[in-house]
């Protein structure tokens, strides 16, 4: 479906006419053609190719409060228009506005180094199935590796009533790989993923990453269960950045600002973490799979300084939180697809590396928890409280690493981890990942140093006690 | 597109050197929600695709498209030929034979778009007026969806239907001391009578406001009340170590244990595709196989996996109409329909009652991250501590962890009162010794 072509500046600007028709202060229009191929590879082969085409468009008018949103497959001008008039019948008003004349911005193509289209589905599964193999020789405790690779392209136009005219085009490459491990009626899983605004060079080294699934779910099977209880905690920055995704940056999200549904509302220009903290979202990080030249509401991806050594220096918004909150719009904006609403999503978010040696923030520990890889978490906003879940850990004894333990989840209070960061180091890694906040999943990356957190509940299993 | 001209698109597959399945799903939805009695958002939309799949020599293609005209429906079945040719070869995948049903045509309820919005706003003051402490309803929905789904293969599948369901949440925030406590209630159902407005606003508020100066307590093993809309949480994890699929990929831990005891014996699990009323209820599943009632765990026993055509082609057995697709550009898996743990004859009173010290959890955290394969799960978790029999405070700021099965087979009383959230549903369990971790 080549939009770009089908739908002219000048449809763009008769179906912003036509969603306003019926009054309204203000009317946008998505449109996005998506093609995906994707290949799983289980059981030791290529299980399934599957490959699409999914296309379709957004009108949305915002009415003083309320906020209408039409959806559509059919991208006809006629099918366009047609959704624009359900709009403005529901707003309902007989007051006619006119949307002010489009100015088109330069068309934002993200640059890969090997374009997925361009590469046979042969050599694809060759790589799929190679990372497959370099997983199985791990051991053979290894009885199931699950391959996923994802490419696609996605073609975004959007037009508003206060003459945005944004074209981009983006490339996006996801490779995952899940090893289960078993010994006796012990099984195990070693996860894996990496992916980005990227091509297929996303594969290169994948057959290392596959390695690494494997490996951890081998030696998950022999590890002991985690503690249970309040513990200091070292996060090593090979282990992603879901604490600080959960613990602030959901919270820093203008809607739930506004709303009264965050800990940090109303708290601009006051100390909210240890002044070692400063906390950065950034869309315009190139390859990042949380990258965008224009956020879905055509706005242009930006660095936002969030926390700047402790002291909270603004929100992330959409330009309808931002002009509820009074602040510029940072082009936080994103939806899943053109089937939802844009709200105010994080992109790109880490804490900014510091001064700390990362060998001496271990050393500093006489006893924790080393975390040296994260999974998935989740936040309560309204009062802090996060839990995110640790897939590899290992227990810190007089300040070395000792014996390795299972997955738990540790369970703290935002605000008060980030007064609780005692030290931060000179590193930085970053992991990827799905943030699937109001149901909407939008790709992310979040980063951190390695870090040291006076104290956490770690959820793992409280010791029988001999009776 | 009707159900004629995809069955003779799918026809043509044979032609081609393949066999072939067409599945056609348009719907259309409305999500409403309310902010201080008024309007706040209304989403329409109006949603089409195409997936197929395409059998050649045994290799198994997808391909999907959300245009569906002739020829991009055309278009799609070669793409699913071309992508079936570099996938591997499995004896066992097969497309199901004949079936023709056609279901009754199914319409939303006849409610106008104001009653729908006084409902809203009836569940937000409800919710507003039940307690001086809610300082705001953070959110009042509802949402509706019709989905009309045609499935035609070239194996003499022919079948039509309609998937629906209405939903409605409320979520209370209550205030006091600088304690913030947030609290949820929601619906999820086939009749829109069944939906209580009134109720919901009151129980999302009632949630918030019991939470208010929750805090943690000391790291300790206890028995522990899981209410059953965290049971439904729990069962939804466990219905993933039931499916024949994560059997035949190693990924189960109830692997070869057909027939033996793998719960409590107070434990029975069902999937139902027929269930009455049910969210998930079809003549066929996403494969166009019929649905049927099918014990999974009969009293503790494992006496069945839920199979697609696939699975149940593989181990030897009948499909039990599971084969499902998460839409038209999902591949198709195996998962459960309407699921349920079957009632107990024990009250959610008795239970607190007979407990000398322990946990009632009302909430949990990070469910995502437990993990159905290994079975090991960690999750933040809140609810109210138990001391001789009787509530006494609220509890948060902890995490109940175990595995999967050990919780399975702890379950010393199953509650009499089963509720279905959407198309899964548990009554309250009592677990004998949970591991806590909190201060």
């Amino acid at each position: 479906m080549e939009i770009f072509e089908q739908i002219t500046k000048d449809d763009a600007k008769e179906i912003l006419e036509v969603a306003l028709s019926g009054g309204g202060d203000f009317a946008d229009l998505y449109v996005e053609s998506r093609t995906a191929t994707s290949i799983l590879c289980e059981e030791d082969r290529i299980e399934s190719i599957s490959t699409g085409i999914d296309c379709g468009a957004g009108i949305r008018v915002v009415d003083e409060d309320r906020v209408l949103y039409i959806q559509t497959n059919d991208l006809t001008i006629e099918g366009l228009k047609k959704a624009a008039e359900e709009a403005a019948l529901a707003v309902g008003k007989s007051r006619k506005v006119n949307p002010k004349e489009l100015v088109e911005s330069d068309l934002v193509e993200s640059t890969v180094e090997i374009d997925p289209s361009a590469v046979p589905i042969s050599e694809k599964t060759e790589a799929v199935l190679a990372a497959n193999n370099a997983c199985r020789a791990c051991s053979d405790k290894i009885v199931q590796v699950t391959v996923g690779y994802v490419d696609g392209k996605r073609e975004i136009l959007i037009a508003n009533s206060e003459g945005i005219f944004t074209k981009e085009s983006r490339v996006s490459t996801r490779f995952s790989v899940n090893a289960v491990a078993r010994d006796g009626d012990v099984v195990q899983t070693g996860y894996e993923s990496r992916g980005g605004v990227q091509g297929f060079e996303v594969m290169k080294g994948a057959e290392e990453l596959a390695q690494i699934a494997g490996d951890r779910a081998v030696k998950m099977l022999s590890a002991k269960p985690a503690p249970a209880g309040k513990m200091t905690v070292v996060m090593s920055s090979s282990a992603g950045g879901t604490m600080v995704h959960e613990a602030c940056g959901h919270g820093l999200e203008g809607d739930l600002v506004y709303r009264g549904m965050s800990v940090y509302a109303g708290k601009l220009g006051e100390v909210v973490a240890s002044e070692k903290v400063t906390v950065i979202d950034d869309a315009t990080m190139e390859g990042k799979y949380g990258y965008y030249g224009y956020d879905d509401e055509g706005t242009k991806g930006q660095k936002t300084v969030l926390i700047e050594n402790g002291v909270l220096k603004t929100y992330m918004t959409d330009l309808r939180y931002a002009k509820k909150l009074g602040l510029e719009p940072t082009g936080n904006g994103r939806r899943q697809s053109y089937a939802h609403r844009p709200v105010p999503r994080m992109s790109n978010t880490y804490i900014a590396a510091g001064t700390d040696d990362p060998d001496e923030i271990i050393r500093s520990t006489e006893k924790g928890l080393f975390v040296t890889k994260m999974g998935g978490g989740q936040v309560n906003t309204t009062n802090g409280e996060f839990v995110f879940d640790v897939a590899e850990g290992y227990l810190i004894e007089d300040g070395k690493i000792g014996p390795l333990v299972r997955g738990a989840t540790l369970i703290g209070n935002g605000p008060q981890v980030l007064r609780d960061i005692e030290m931060v180091g000179s590193d930085l890694g970053f992991a990827i990942g799905v943030c699937g906040k109001e149901g909407q999943g939008v790709p992310v990356s979040d980063a951190q140093p390695t870090i040291k957190i006076k104290s956490m509940t770690i959820g793992g299993l409280v010791e029988e006690e001999d009776k | 597109m009707n159900l004629k001209e995809i069955k003779e698109i799918a026809m043509r597959a044979p032609q081609l050197g393949a066999q072939a399945e067409i599945f056609v799903m348009r719907s259309q939805s409305l999500s409403l929600q309310v902010s201080d009695q008024k309007l706040e958002n209304m989403d329409r939309k109006n949603t089409q695709g195409v997936g197929i799949r395409a059998l050649v020599d045994g290799r198994m293609g997808f391909a999907f498209s959300t245009v569906l005209s002739k020829e991009s429906v055309e278009y799609t079945l070669r793409q699913a030929i071309e992508n079936a040719k570099v996938t591997a070869p499995d004896q066992f995948n097969i497309l199901p034979g004949k079936n023709v049903a056609i279901g009754e045509k199914e319409t939303l309820a006849d409610v106008s778009f104001e009653e729908k919005l006084e409902n809203l706003m009836l569940a937000e003051r409800k919710a507003k007026d039940y307690d001086p402490r809610i300082v705001k309803v953070q959110r009042v929905g509802y949402s509706d969806s019709l989905a009309e789904i045609m499935i035609a293969s070239s194996e003499g599948v022919e079948a039509e239907y309609t998937n629906s369901y209405y939903s409605a949440y409320v979520s209370s925030q209550a205030e006091e001391d600088g304690n913030v406590e947030m609290g949820t209630s929601y619906d999820v159902v086939r009749d829109f009578a069944k939906i209580n407005f009134r109720n919901l606003g009151e129980e999302s508020a009632d949630k918030a406001v019991s939470m208010l100066g929750a805090k943690p307590i000391a790291s300790e093993k206890l028995p522990v009340i899981l209410d059953r809309e965290v049971a439904t949480s729990v069962l939804e994890i466990v219905a993933d170590i039931l499916s024949a699929r994560a059997v035949i990929k190693k990924k189960s831990l109830f692997e070869n244990k057909l027939g033996t005891k793998v719960a409590s014996p107070l434990i029975t699990i069902i999937d139902d595709g027929t269930l009455q009323d049910g969210v998930a209820t079809a003549i066929v599943d996403d494969e166009g196989v019929p649905t049927q009632r099918t014990v999974l765990i009969d009293s503790g026993i494992l006496t069945s996996y839920y199979h697609n055509s696939y699975t149940a082609n593989r181990m030897g057995v009948a499909s039990t109409g599971n084969g499902v697709r998460s839409g038209p550009s999902g591949t198709v898996g195996c998962g459960p329909t309407n699921i349920y743990i079957q009632p107990g004859v024990t009250s959610k009173e008795e239970m607190i009652d007979s407990l000398n010290r322990g946990l009632m959890i009302t909430d949990v955290m990070g469910l995502h991250t437990a993990n159905p394969i290994s079975g090991d799960f960690s999750l933040g978790a809140s609810g109210f501590l138990i001391e001789s029999g009787k509530l006494v405070r609220p509890v948060r700021g902890i995490t109940i962890a175990g595995n999967l099965v050990d919780l399975l087979s702890r379950v010393v009383k199953v509650g009499s009162d089963l509720r279905m959230y959407g198309s899964s549903g548990a009554p309250t369990l009592l677990v004998d010794g949970l591991s806590i971790a909190g201060e």
